[in-house]
């Protein structure tokens, strides 16, 4: 398992494609991984936003010391763990009319997940933002797999410029399902906005050591129940997240 | 017998705190042992250590035979003889008021004597896939190992020993301990980073292998509801073992970690134990608070003392109502618990009226248990019980032909013997299944 290629695809977002064929043969969309580069860097949890035979590719923003240095890799570098396939993947079916929302490093993953619902027989409507619009990626093939799609570009008046097209679109048309792949604070007001309206999953990429269960550290509450994001997620139902619960648990320890 | 570093060294530094006795404190030790007829001790040994022939030879100074007894029994002996639960165990067993230290004398002849060299035997054309590097999964491996069979051990995560090197305390049990027990397993090989029912899937393990032993163990901590447990500083124990025990963020600072000035641990069990006296070892300030009394917790007795000796606060027969707190946790507010014995022995806990106090704290710890590892894959669908587990009938048989099922992962959270003793079990049912044997075991107990 090793870098294929490394991109710079806008300031702080990077395209990391992985030789990796066991994972490849089995990566869905909801997947993620946990990756660590050397024996004394930390492993970072990243959702897989495409996979081919051989390879997967995982987009990523960098945050903190944790995932800036991931930044530094080079080509062809052999990972030290690469752990995944991870999570439960989202369950292919016709679901109607779903709206996917990618904010920043999300972008890659509304392409993997348009991909699979289209060809399940969904409407498709695709909101892509956080960057600006010239600099967007991947604009091309998501459209080919979209029924609509719209960048929206940050560069605006309104406070949280993708909340308020998603609630343009919710006040036209009756959508089936939103599913949100964005900072935890948009996919917050993304929750309220969708509330009451239509079902709304957020995909969730929290902190955590192993990925499958055993440290916690990705707990979530969920109508007071606690959930793990790494084996009970990462997809959860935004409207039943604590949101301030697990913004002050990032905080802890953000990567 | 000053077995145990002083307090002031141990909280100094990760190091084992225990030293191991010398020979004349061993062989002393040894001849306490009345040698009883019935040998309660043995009894209660899971692995069946032979107890009394083993002291007899570190009586008459045979240390590589008495080392030769407890390997033939105990796959992974210097592992156990520092980290078992022998005073719930064969210890228990013992009749003398002060009873025979079998744990710290196997320590001894770990270190003394000549490790005996795996018989030689014929190998088999058989390869059994394993999954779960913990204890089970590699007593069975090991066992396996003896029979002629080939292993291949899958885990999830990149070292062997599950468990006892993602948390158990390495002021109880070295990294070296582990990789000189756990690193030679002969005709053993490990698939390391893959996680079975994802990474691969049973269906293709069940192509690979003539057999299957799922060992998934008991990682997965429980929570409880208590007022402001969302609050982002309250973190499971299994958090801080982790990043301290197996990723060493304590030293090497690539993995992040947070410690407050004063912290509550919640819980009685050994992990709370252990949680509580890593973060003494930090530096910080801590209280454990646990609502059972001194004859009710779970965790090893001696572990409470020498947390008590590090003026870790032990506070039992407590309730924590509420983590209080705007943002984060500021303090616990607490209730004292009575315990009244019903008729029938059973200890029953009630709030004492009017005994509410607060504990100022900046961290909260929760130590409340851990359920058996929830295992799902894609290809094959195992019968599971309403908790999860995986049933099983006494063969350790699932319901897929050639899968079987074993140690914390079936018996829930047990003694790392009870562990060792089901993957045991496990190779033999395995090993009796090719051989078409098993049927016939059936029959012979009938008759």
């Amino acid at each position: 398992m090793s870098i294929l290629k490394k991109q710079k695809l806008y300031e702080d977002i990077y395209l990391l494609q992985i030789k990796a064929p066991e994972i490849a043969k089995k990566a869905l969309p909801g997947h993620f991984v946990l990756l660590q580069m050397d024996e004394n860097s930390p492993r970072i949890p990243i959702p897989i936003a495409d996979a081919d035979k051989t390879s997967i590719t995982l987009i990523f923003k960098a945050r903190g010391k944790t995932t800036e240095a991931l930044t530094q890799c080079r080509k062809d570098q052999p990972c030290y763990v690469l752990l995944g396939p991870l999570g439960n993947p989202r369950e292919i079916k016709e679901y109607g009319k779903v709206i996917l929302v990618g904010e920043g490093p999300g972008i890659g993953q509304v392409y993997f997940y348009a991909k699979a619902l289209k060809n399940a027989g969904n409407k498709i409507i695709s909101l892509v933002g956080g960057i600006p619009k010239k600099q967007v990626f991947w604009s091309d093939r998501i459209e080919k797999v979209s029924d609509k799609y719209f960048i929206i570009d940050p560069q605006s008046d309104l406070p949280s410029p993708l909340a308020h097209a998603v609630e343009q679109i919710l006040r036209k048309i009756k959508i089936d399902q939103v599913i949100s792949f964005a900072s935890p604070n948009l996919m917050r007001s993304l929750s309220q906005i969708t509330k009451l309206r239509t079902k709304h999953y957020a995909y969730l990429t929290a902190t955590m050591l192993d990925g499958i269960g055993m440290c916690g550290s990705c707990r979530v509450v969920c109508d007071n129940e606690h959930k793990l994001c790494c084996i009970d997620g990462p997809e959860l139902d935004a409207h039943t997240i604590d949101w301030d619960a697990y913004l002050h648990r990032l905080a802890e320890y953000p990567s | 017998m000053n077995i145990v570093l002083p307090v002031q060294k141990r909280l100094k530094h990760f190091e084992e705190e225990e030293r191991v006795l010398n020979k004349e404190e061993a062989i002393t030790e040894a001849k306490r042992c009345e040698m009883c007829e019935n040998a309660p001790c043995e009894s209660a040994s899971p692995l069946g250590l032979p107890v009394r022939a083993f002291l007899r030879n570190l009586q008459d100074q045979h240390f590589d035979e008495a080392y030769r007894l407890v390997k033939i029994v105990n796959p992974f002996p210097k592992i156990s003889s520092k980290i078992c639960d022998a005073h719930a165990l064969c210890e228990k067993g013992c009749k003398l008021d002060k009873k025979i230290q079998i744990r710290r004398l196997q320590r001894f002849i770990c270190e003394q004597g000549k490790p005996p060299e795996q018989e030689k035997v014929k190998l088999l054309k058989k390869s059994i896939g394993i999954v779960g590097a913990g204890p089970a999964g590699l007593a069975c491996a090991a066992e396996l190992s003896k029979k002629g069979y080939f292993s291949t051990v899958y885990d999830a995560l990149p070292y062997q020993g599950g468990h006892l090197t993602m948390r158990i305390p390495l002021y109880k049990l070295s990294k070296e301990t582990c990789v000189e027990d756990l690193g030679k397993l002969p005709n053993v090989t490990y698939q390391q980073n893959t996680i079975v029912g994802k990474t691969v899937h049973l269906a293709e393990l069940q192509q690979k292998h003539d057999a299957i032993f799922l060992a998934l163990g008991a990682n997965t901590p429980q929570v409880i509801s208590i007022p402001g447990i969302e609050k982002g500083n309250v973190f499971l124990a299994h958090d801080l073992l982790m990043r301290v025990h197996h990723f060493q963020a304590h030293e090497k600072k690539h993995v992040p970690l947070k410690i407050g000035k004063h912290v509550v641990v919640l819980g009685s069990s050994e992990v709370a134990l252990d949680t509580a006296r890593t973060l003494r070892r930090l530096g910080t300030q801590v209280t454990l608070i646990s609502e059972q009394d001194y004859s009710q917790i779970t965790a090893h007795h001696e572990s409470l003392k020498r947390a008590q000796e590090e003026e870790i606060q032990c506070i039992l027969l407590t309730q924590v109502e509420k983590i209080l707190g705007k943002k984060d946790v500021e303090s616990v507010q607490c209730i004292q618990m009575m315990a009244q014995q019903t008729e029938s022995g059973e200890v029953l806990l009630s709030p004492l009226e009017g005994s509410t106090f607060t504990i100022p704290c900046d961290q909260v710890y929760l130590a409340l248990g851990q359920h058996s590892t929830i295992f799902s894959d894609p290809t094959v669908k195992i019968r599971k019980s309403r908790t999860g587990k995986p049933i099983v009938n006494e063969h350790l048989q699932t319901s897929e032909e050639g899968i079987f099922a074993g140690g914390e992962m079936r018996l829930g959270k047990v003694t790392l013997e009870e562990t060792m003793a089901d993957g045991k079990k496990a190779a033999q049912k395995i090993h009796l299944w090719l051989n078409n044997a098993l049927q016939k075991e059936d029959d012979d107990d009938v008759l």
